[in-house]
């Protein structure tokens, strides 16, 4: 217990330092609330009325315990802009960049880690250098240009895929799971090709071990070698990677849901930002962080999982 | 027989033991090569095995004992080129080449009718893999063994080679035991099948030397009452005469000297083998420890050998004109034994 309970509490204060530099940013980023909330024609003192009533005149300190208070209870503000809470706004976006993040995800690992295994046991073959060449263009090319260039061949070219908008899961799945396609194998692309790179090379040493020796020894096929006695244990620093990538894919999650006009975590905290909607932006960022560290959290739950040394 | 009667007038070949003639070996390594690139490491190896009985293979580190024996598994990478036979005799009777088996029917061999146990027991076990399980992967890699019989199998096989407190052990992880308890969960998974042949390469080198004795032991034990082969390595001579009927001593990738172990401890014929006794540490008839005296340089590099005899650089016997010119061969020197020295003759008398 104390095993899953440890690392569970150790997030807690990366949790509160990630919060108030969320806090922080947005108090201090330029552009005033208030004023962007009346708009310009609004006389002087309405802004300061506006301003005492966002508490915006109120030390930044006592700001922040306020706004942590709030928080932790699921109160998060209201946006400047509509007025809506941002909790609402939250629980509309969050499945959105959830599912982005799952396919993406799925995805890469479907696509990485079997084409590392195979570029590791056929090392040197036509298929190790395809492969790396796969990986070193998936690494290179950025998101918003593979999106665009998914768009231009599946959506214009072919006319296979839609090229933008967003059907929940659960109202049309079929047209969601058309829409999601290309987003999901625009952030897969760049995460496929580092845990590509990643399996080969784990794969690489793995297969050298006197342990594997010892099992050809024993007469184990092949393949099992390679997927039981090699992958697992080529599986423990993957897993360290995969959860290394989540900043990297959440980041690319905003790019793509820009590129395809996706209503997620990403294209709201670029929304609140453009809009000055401090709440909007702060409860988008401190979502995406959490969403890091919780799956920092599972990915070491996992590494303890499948490394018997650590338990 | 007949590969007896073959070897005994081949003037090359030497029957390197005194079993009964009637008795083919279990294992005949033929003229057994092996070259990385140009590189000739293993030239022209010759050795062989008889049912029940223990053969040691004795060198200095580098004489190429792994590689023949990854070789003879058929575990040798595709870098490596290997020439000669390895002529097995199945429990069926059937005599099949090891070096030109296909990789499915190599396969099928080793662990059932081959087994090995290696030098490092810390890395030769799957860490993420229970003791158990590794276990009874070498059933179910031969055969379709119902769970309980599998589990039943693994559990006498941890008792046989003496773990305490089996039940428990098979739940457990490398890591959590000796290195060697982990010696000894090797020599069981090595044995699930009943191997005829085991090869144990360097088995007791990596473990402290009470322990290397109860290794020793009990490979001697094994073999003995499950009556199979043991080819065993060592670069020790003086572990030779506690475990081996018959010893083959081997430098820079040939057999230079080889027959009964007891003859060829008590007179050994090649400047190499008397050497090696020379370092092996050594008590006499009071029980003092003798001095050791290593043998001067080391093994030469395959890049490079020398030319003639690949011992004579290091040889205090070794003739200019002769030694560094001609390239012996083993030769029969009577009651099953063989050397490959040019000066044998004036050597011994
Ligand atoms: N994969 C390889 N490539 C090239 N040379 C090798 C390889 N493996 C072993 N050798 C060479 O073969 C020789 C014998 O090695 P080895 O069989 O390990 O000796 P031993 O077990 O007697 O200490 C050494 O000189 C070593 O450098
Ligand atoms: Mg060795």
């Amino acid at each position: 217990m104390r095993r899953v309970l440890d690392p569970v509490l150790q997030i807690v204060p990366t949790v509160l330092v990630v919060s108030l530099i969320a806090f922080l940013l947005t108090s201090l980023l330029p552009g005033d609330a208030a004023l962007s909330r009346l708009g310009l024609d609004a006389t002087q003192e309405q802004l300061d009325t506006m301003r005492e009533q966002m508490g915006l005149n109120d030390p930044v300190p006592v700001r922040y315990l306020y706004w942590l208070g709030r928080a932790v209870t699921g109160d998060l503000g209201n946006s400047l802009r509509s007025g809506e809470p941002v909790a609402e706004v939250l629980a509309r976006r969050i499945p959105v960049t959830l599912e982005l993040a799952v396919f993406g995800t799925g995805l890469a690992l479907l696509i990485g880690v079997p084409l590392g295994i195979l570029a590791a046991v056929r090392r040197d073959s036509w298929i190790d250098v395809a492969t790396n060449l796969f990986a070193l263009s998936g690494m290179a090319i950025p998101f918003f240009w593979l999106g665009l260039l998914l768009i231009m061949f599946f959506s214009l070219h072919l006319q296979w895929l839609p090229p933008s908008g967003y059907v929940p899961f659960f109202e049309n799945p079929v047209r969601n799971l058309h829409l999601m396609a290309l987003p999901s194998l625009t952030i897969a692309v760049a995460f496929a090709a580092t845990l590509m790179r990643q399996t080969r090379a784990s794969m690489l040493e793995v297969l050298n071990a006197d342990y594997i020796r010892t099992a050809h020894a024993k007469g184990t096929p092949p393949i099992r070698v390679i997927l039981h006695h090699a992958l697992r244990n080529a599986l423990i620093p993957i897993i360290t990677v995969l959860g290394l990538q989540m900043g990297t894919l959440l980041g690319g999650a905003i790019v793509t849901e820009t590129v395809f006009g996706l209503p997620g975590l990403g294209r709201m905290m670029v929304d609140g930002i453009y809009k000055r909607d401090f709440p909007i932006v702060q409860g988008a960022l401190i979502t995406i962080v959490v969403a890091i560290v919780v799956t920092n959290l599972l990915t070491d739950l996992c590494y303890r999982f499948v490394n018997p040394r650590i338990r | 027989m007949n590969s007896m009667m073959a070897m005994a007038t081949d003037n090359r070949a030497v029957p390197l033991t005194d079993g009964p003639a009637t008795s083919s070996p279990l294992l005949g390594v033929e003229d057994l090569g092996i070259a990385f690139g140009a590189t000739k490491v293993v030239e022209g190896l010759r050795f062989s095995v008889d049912p029940g009985r223990t053969l040691a293979i004795v060198g200095e580190s580098g004489s190429g004992k792994s590689i023949t024996s990854l070789a003879v598994m058929g575990l040798l990478g595709s870098s490596a080129s290997v020439s000669g036979r390895a002529l097995f005799r199945r429990r069926d009777g059937e005599v099949v080449d090891l070096l030109r088996l296909s990789p499915g029917r190599s396969r099928a061999l080793r662990g059932d009718e081959i087994a090995m146990v290696f030098q490092e027991p810390m890395t030769a076990l799957n860490p993420v893999l229970r003791i158990g399980d590794q276990l009874v992967e070498v059933l179910r890699n031969h055969g379709r063994p119902t769970r309980g019989a599998a589990r039943a199998r693994a559990l006498e096989m941890l008792r046989t080679v003496g773990i305490p407190d089996p039940e428990s052990r098979l739940h457990a992880y490398p890591h959590e035991l000796s290195g060697g308890m982990r010696q000894r969960v090797m020599i069981a998974m090595a044995l699930m099948l009943e191997p005829g042949l085991l090869i144990a390469d360097e088995p007791t080198t990596a473990l402290d030397v009470t322990i290397q004795a109860q290794i020793l032991l009990l490979l001697r034990r094994l073999q003995k009452s499950l009556g199979m082969a043991l080819v065993f390595i060592t670069h020790d001579l003086g572990i030779v005469g506690q475990i081996a009927d018959d010893v083959a001593v081997m430098y820079s990738g040939r057999v230079v000297e080889a027959g009964p172990a007891r003859a060829v401890l008590a007179t050994p014929n090649h400047p190499y083998t008397r050497g090696l006794l020379g370092s092996a540490p050594q008590v006499d008839a009071s029980g003092t420890p003798l001095p050791l005296k290593p043998i001067p340089g080391i093994v030469p590099s395959p890049v490079f050998p020398p030319a003639g005899c690949r011992f004579h650089p290091r040889c205090g016997e070794a003739k200019a004109g002769l030694c560094d010119r001609t390239e012996p061969v083993l030769e029969p020197t009577g009651s099953a034994r063989g050397v490959s020295c040019l000066r044998w003759k004036e050597i011994a008398s």
